[in-house]
């Protein structure tokens, strides 16, 4: 045996055991690495590793991770908003709802901001002033507004890192704040901070500061923020267009943005375009007001502002003079209201054309109307309000008689031992005051009082009875004319009533001058009356030619009621003795006329003395009428 | 290579501890002082030149407190460093100082720091121990300063500047 073979079965018999263990671990070996070339990776071998592994990315790594990413997470995306639009919705509701907010937000102070200048530049002296100017220069109104509200300056923008506070860039028109910019930009944060922490505002933040003329706009994005200073009244759109630029510019320079952390170089880009903005808005500001200017010159027309300025002075003048006599006219009605006695004036109000007036008046010194003292344009929108009341004023006494005895405006009433009328009144109402004092009740004295001589006689005449005309001379009342026999008796009647009842005041008649003229048909019935012979055959038994005496007596008594007017005074008197057939024939003739229609009135029974006749039953007619007597007239 | 960058930097310690007069000692004060009454923040900015690049310090003087409120950890935002100021003369704004950079550490993540004990010239006054613990383990971060006479206050902000170019 060599000793190489020696030396192997010694090794055999010492590492036996090892030797077993190592051919073990060999054939495991080779299992697992079977396995391991059968096994592929599988979504459940790769879970759990995924977090971890994406934690673990760093610096380049994490970038070429992201970019790698980048279009299967787009596309994902994508499928995902196309899959089930509602659950995307839902998960950036949060996000979008306060873009959302805030855009409503912007668009609504906008809009506020649009209506609040749109009524100040229509309404205010500034806006009418506008409106003339654009009349004189030709301009039209809205560029006008336009360029008078544009003249804003746009001095500076701070682009500013959310995070640090940091300047990113600051564009200036040159006509910035003198403080270093950094510090005036981290300040702006602190106090952003400091505002939006002490109250709690959450997502909400300081938006605008004003500070004498000008306006710091607090523009906030995503990582950076704007910081805006402008001198003067910024039009609507320039809020709203430095947000969207801020939105561009987190869009196109995303890299600088995220990746700013203090150097402001690879900003260059973002500052150039915010100095365009500057640069853009002093150059519209400047092209506004020259383009006003030229237009202006172009158009000028110094006639035009002359003639207008001279109408508003006059309108201005008319305006004040009509304001004046409009005052005018109220204080001079509220002189004539409070001269009146009985007038108490409890209020006098006045606003413009308005009057509003209080009072109490006695109505018996007079109406109180409105029309009576204000000129119609106004006592028909005035508000009169006075109430009635009875004044203890002389004036008012007086004024309640006139009213009772409705004395005209031509007498004069007043009180002297009794109420007595002077002036110049109507015979009418004379007489009236007169039957007032004859009946007994309180009248005025009309003594003093003159009637026009005319209407008396016209009120003569009037009432004369045919043929006869009469006149006053003084007291004595002139008579000239015929007059017949029932003329007579009318006349005398009516003389006596106008003396008894004064309707005419007169002391004596004068007849002379009238001639009485016999009425024949009166006369002869009166002789026919008085002639008639009332036979008896026997006691009260009418012979027949008495019978017939009696049927005409009665047609003619009849007959003359119906032709004499004043029958009514004549009188038929039937004589006879005091007692036996005298009077019960008398009585009978009576009976007898009045069957036929002769009124009781006119037919009188009266005792004839004893001598005439006596011893016979006889019954004598005598007929009287008054006219026979009229001119007895006992006044 | 850009040749200035700018840098947040806030002061940070206890009331009356001295940060708003080492402000006031290095910069041209921008801000009135009663910025930190009203918005507890004063801000000021200094041009330090560090190697080729000149590093503009904004500096952020915050009003001291106590404990890191909403609006405190607001202005400490952002920042690339800070100053951690304690009186010498009172021990226990070190002690303060260190918990408000403990608590900042935990929030932020650690960055750039230099530690001031400030009044340095009241020697006689002097409370904080040479081997205090804090000033063992990082004995180059720490320096005795005076906004009274200046003492260390241009080498303070201009290491930190250093540290944040």
């Amino acid at each position: 045996m060599s000793a190489e073979k020696r030396l192997e079965a010694l090794r055999a018999a010492l590492l036996e055991t090892e030797q077993r263990e190592l051919e073990a671990i060999k054939s495991d070996l080779d299992k697992l690495r079977a396995e391991l070339d059968e096994i592929r990776p599988t979504p459940e071998h790769l879970a759990p590793l995924m977090a971890p592994a994406l934690d673990l990315a760093q610096g380049a790594q994490r970038e070429e991770m992201a970019e790698a990413l980048n279009a299967v997470v787009a596309e994902g995306v994508k499928k995902s908003v196309h899959a089930d639009r509602e659950s995307f919705a839902e998960a950036l509701s949060p996000a979008i709802g306060i873009s959302i907010r805030k855009a409503i937000a912007g668009a609504l102070k906008g809009f506020n901001q649009a209506i609040n200048q749109a009524v100040e530049y229509s309404l205010s002296p500034k806006g009418l002033r506008w409106r003339l100017e654009a009349a004189r220069t030709g301009v039209p109104f809205a560029q006008l507004v336009m360029r008078n509200t544009l003249p804003y300056a746009l001095e500076e923008i701070f682009l500013i890192h959310n995070e640090t506070g940091l300047l990113a860039a600051h564009a200036t028109s040159g006509e910035g704040s003198k403080v270093d910019s950094d510090a005036v930009s981290a300040m702006l944060t602190a106090i952003q901070d400091f505002v939006r922490d002490s109250f709690s505002v959450g997502d909400g933040q300081l938006e605008e500061v004003e500070i004498g003329g000008r306006v710091v706009w607090v523009i906030s994005g995503a990582q950076l923020s704007f910081a805006v200073v402008v001198h003067g009244t910024p039009p609507i759109t320039l809020r709203q267009d430095l947000e969207q630029l801020l939105i561009d510019m987190h869009a196109e320079f995303n890299e600088q943005v995220a990746g700013f952390d203090g150097d402001r170089e690879p900003m260059a880009p973002l500052l150039e375009k915010m100095q365009l903005v500057v640069a853009d808005s002093l150059s519209q500001a400047r092209d506004d007001a020259s383009s006003g200017d030229e237009e202006g010159q172009g158009k000028k027309k110094p006639w035009l502002g002359i003639l207008v300025l001279l109408l508003v002075a006059a309108s201005l003048g008319w305006f004040g003079w009509q304001k004046w006599q409009v005052g005018q006219a109220f204080e001079q009605a509220r002189l004539n209201l409070i001269e009146r006695d009985d007038v108490v004036l409890l209020d006098w109000s006045r606003s413009g054309d308005a009057l509003a007036a209080k009072g109490m008046f006695d109505p018996l010194l007079g109406p109180l109307l409105a029309a009576d003292y204000l000129p119609a344009e106004f006592a028909s929108k005035a508000q009169w309000q006075f109430a009635p009341y009875r004044s203890a004023l002389p004036g008012a006494l007086v004024a309640e008689k006139r009213e009772l005895w409705a004395v005209p405006a031509d007498v004069s009433l007043f009180q002297s031992d009794g109420w007595v009328a002077e002036g110049r009144a109507s015979l009418a109402w004379v007489q009236q005051m007169r039957a007032l004092n004859l009946g007994g009740m309180l009248a005025p004295s009309v003594d003093r009082v003159e009637v026009n001589p005319d209407e008396v006689q016209r009120w003569i005449d009037e009432r004369m009875v045919t043929g006869v005309s009469a006149r006053l001379e003084g007291e004595v009342l002139m008579l000239v004319g015929d007059v017949s026999y029932a003329g007579e008796a009318v006349l005398s009647a009516r003389l006596q009533r106008w003396h008894r009842e004064q309707l005419l005041l007169f002391s004596e008649v004068n007849a002379e001058a009238l001639n009485r003229e016999v009425d024949g048909q009166a006369k002869r019935l009166s002789t026919n009356i008085q002639q008639q012979k009332l036979a008896f055959a026997s006691g009260v038994v009418m012979s027949p030619q008495g019978w017939a005496a009696m049927e005409q007596l009665a047609d003619d008594l009849n007959e003359w009621l119906r032709v004499v007017p004043s029958a009514e005074e004549a009188v038929l008197v039937l004589y006879h003795h005091e007692e036996g057939l005298s009077k019960r024939r008398a009585t009978k003739v009576k009976e007898l006329l009045q069957q036929r229609g002769v009124p009781e009135s006119l037919i009188r029974l009266a005792v004839q003395k004893q001598n005439d006749n006596a011893g016979m039953a006889v019954v004598t007619l005598k007929f009287t009428y008054g006219a026979l007597k009229a001119f007895d007239i006992r006044l | 290579m850009a040749t200035e960058v700018t840098r947040k930097l806030c002061l940070i310690g206890d009331f009356g501890v001295g940060k708003t007069s080492l402000v006031n000692r290095y910069v041209r004060e921008v801000f009135d002082d009663r910025y930190l009454t009203t918005v507890g923040v004063k801000i000021d900015t200094k041009l330090v030149p560090v190697g080729d690049v000149t590093v503009k310090l904004v500096i952020w003087d915050i009003a001291g407190t106590e404990e890191a409120n909403a609006v405190y950890r607001s202005y400490l935002r952002g920042m690339a460093g800070f100053l951690l100021v304690a009186d010498g003369t009172r021990g226990y704004t070190l002690d303060n100082a260190l918990k408000l950079k403990q608590s900042i550490t935990e929030q932020m993540g650690e960055l750039p720091w230099v530690g001031l004990l400030n009044k340095a010239d009241l020697e006689g006054e002097w409370e904080v121990p040479a081997d205090h613990p804090a000033l063992l383990e990082n004995p180059d971060s720490w320096l005795k300063t005076s906004a009274c006479t200046s003492d260390n206050v241009q080498e303070a902000f201009e290491q930190l500047a250093a540290s944040l170019a």
